[in-house]
């Protein structure tokens, strides 16, 4: 990637790119997934640097702040601003791994759902939870910890995405977008949908006309 | 001047009436009133680049607003998926499976539009002003709410400091990672958008077409012989109603919870004997699934929420004994 397109994505981001050059560098956006890629790194970056000046972080730098980050406890990470921001930006996954390992679920295809088990920051949402309960007194006693499940199947992806579909009119609008913007998306877990797809639209579904008369 | 005491009156007590942790900032919900009506109301065209996990797609959005009506068209430029939503019914077109999806809408739900600011959302978000920033070009005030647990998410937003519209908007988890965030490229306000400009550019012809139909809300809060006694702090039951769900031969009971903010759905349906029960989590875009099998019958909490939440809630789900139900006078279905 050449340093002038360097240059242009962070001044999109910055908002102080000129709108010809914003349209010219979103169609070679459009082309380029590894430009992308590297828009998602910016942004996560910027963000997690406010009102620095962007970096240009090369992925040696990226890989030293997560080595950095890794070997940090949990606990004081969390009171660290930016670097959770960048390990975001740079580990997506952490997330998702956090949540997950909290429900202590097998979680099936891991894969499809991006999620690495046994990120360094399990422990964290454990501990926000348990606040959680000791926080409210009325909830407490409603509030149930969710139970550890050791069955995984499979979970056709066609279903998901038709229940998803469904819920996404009782979102907020801004919760609605990102839903939507998700079954759009073609994003990690899409090839996967559309080939599970493909098995999921088996003859029996097919031979079932999407009935409009509901009893 | 008897105006001015009695409007700072008016002020303590609204204040007081707040009984949540922090003194609410009045400011920034208005921010955010002023949000959804201009989501709503304006004429608008755009491009936005979705940001997940590193990786970044572009979407153009065509929102139109005629007599009160609301249109809008969701193009992925990468992948050439359309979503077209309107008062009816929101239609999806997958060209890479040859498939669209119909979701009929009803027309009834308040909360679809704009946010309802109750003590309910206050104590489990803090919903503060942050700086004025320059984004995109443009003067943005920043707005934070902030889940209070790690049940549900937040939102950082870049509001445009002449049209509240959100220029900027990244969806966080309760230690404000970023979990993925949209930023506008581009957004022009318009007079007018024409009817042709929401019409998909796809035929869908020869394409597999799915309808999801649904029914008016049932006035009950719980279907008749299921019950959720034991829901995760801060989420009630708004409503729920029959709905076709493709793929499914009979029509799914679909329970909505909300915390004020953040919605799930619960679906719940008989397991049929030819196929798998659906087991454990698995995500969506942004929003997090986890299906159970209950007594011969499936249920999926799907909702934008982290996974311990839809796993919390479609554990809640407990099948009621005949006869025990708890809301007697439902008709039967």
């Amino acid at each position: 990637m050449t340093d002038s397109v360097n240059e242009q994505l962070s001044a999109c981001l910055d908002g102080e790119l000129p709108a010809a050059e914003l349209d010219l560098l979103l169609k070679r956006l459009e082309r380029n997934p590894e430009l992308r890629e590297a828009l998602g790194r910016y942004t996560a970056i910027g963000e997690a640097l406010r009102n620095a000046k962007p970096a240009v972080a090369s992925r040696s730098f990226a890989d030293k702040v997560m080595a950095a980050i890794d070997q940090e406890p949990a606990v004081a990470r969390r009171r660290v601003r930016m670097p959770p921001a960048l390990l975001r930006s740079l580990r997506p996954v952490a997330g998702i791994g956090v949540a997950a390992t909290v429900a202590a679920v097998a979680i099936f295809s891991v894969q499809r759902a991006g999620v690495t088990p046994g990120t360094v920051a399990a422990n964290q949402p454990v501990a926000a939870a348990t606040a959680v309960v000791a926080q409210s007194d009325d909830d407490a006693a409603s509030y149930i910890v969710p139970s550890n499940t050791t069955q995984s199947a499979f979970v056709p992806a066609t279903r998901l995405t038709n229940y998803v579909v469904a819920h996404s009119e009782y979102s907020s609008p801004l919760a609605r977008r990102s839903v939507l913007t998700g079954v759009l998306s073609e994003d990690d877990s899409d090839p996967d949908i559309a080939a599970k797809d493909e098995e999921a639209q088996s003859p029996p579904e097919q031979a079932q006309p999407p009935a409009s008369q509901s009893q | 001047m008897a105006f001015l005491k009695y409007s700072v009156a008016l002020a303590a007590v609204a204040l007081t009436a707040m009984s949540s942790a922090d003194a609410a900032d009045r400011v920034a919900r208005e921010w955010l009133e002023r949000m959804s009506e201009s989501l709503a109301t304006r004429n608008y065209d755009g491009r936005y680049l979705h940001v997940r996990n590193s990786r970044t797609e572009t979407f153009r959005i065509i929102h139109r607003v005629e007599k009160g009506k609301v249109t809008e068209r969701l193009i992925s430029v990468d992948g050439g998926r359309e979503i077209i939503r309107n008062q009816d019914e929101v239609q999806f077109y997958f060209p890479d499976r040859r498939l669209v999806v119909v979701d009929k809408r009803t027309d009834d739900r308040a909360m679809a539009t704009v946010p309802i600011y109750s003590e309910q959302l206050e104590a489990h978000y803090s919903i503060e002003r942050g700086a004025f920033k320059k984004a995109l070009g443009r003067r943005t005030q920043v707005i934070l709410v902030q889940p209070r647990d790690a049940l549900r998410y937040g939102y950082r937003l870049w509001l445009d400091d002449e049209t509240a519209m959100p220029l900027m908007s990244q969806l966080c988890d309760r230690n404000g990672n970023v979990i993925e965030q949209i930023v506008f490229a581009e957004l022009n306000f318009r007079e007018r958008i024409t009817a042709d400009q929401v019409k998909p550019s796809i035929s869908g012809e020869g394409f597999r077409w799915v309808r999801q139909d649904t029914q008016e809300p049932r006035m009950a809060k719980v279907p008749l012989g299921w019950n959720m006694p034991r829901l995760p702090s801060g989420f009630r039951i708004t409503t729920w109603r029959f709905q076709i769900i493709a793929g499914s031969n009979v029509p799914v009971r679909h329970v909505v919870l909300s915390d004020g903010l953040a919605s799930v759905s619960v679906f719940i349906e008989p397991r049929s004997p030819h196929t798998e029960a659906m087991r454990g989590l698995a995500k969506v875009g942004a929003a997090f699934a986890y299906s159970r099998d209950l007594d011969g019958h499936q249920v999926t909490a799907v909702g934008e929420v982290p996974a311990a939440t839809v796993e919390a809630i479609a554990e809640a789900v407990t099948k009621e004994e005949a006869g025990l139900a708890p809301i007697a006078r439902e008709q039967r279905q």
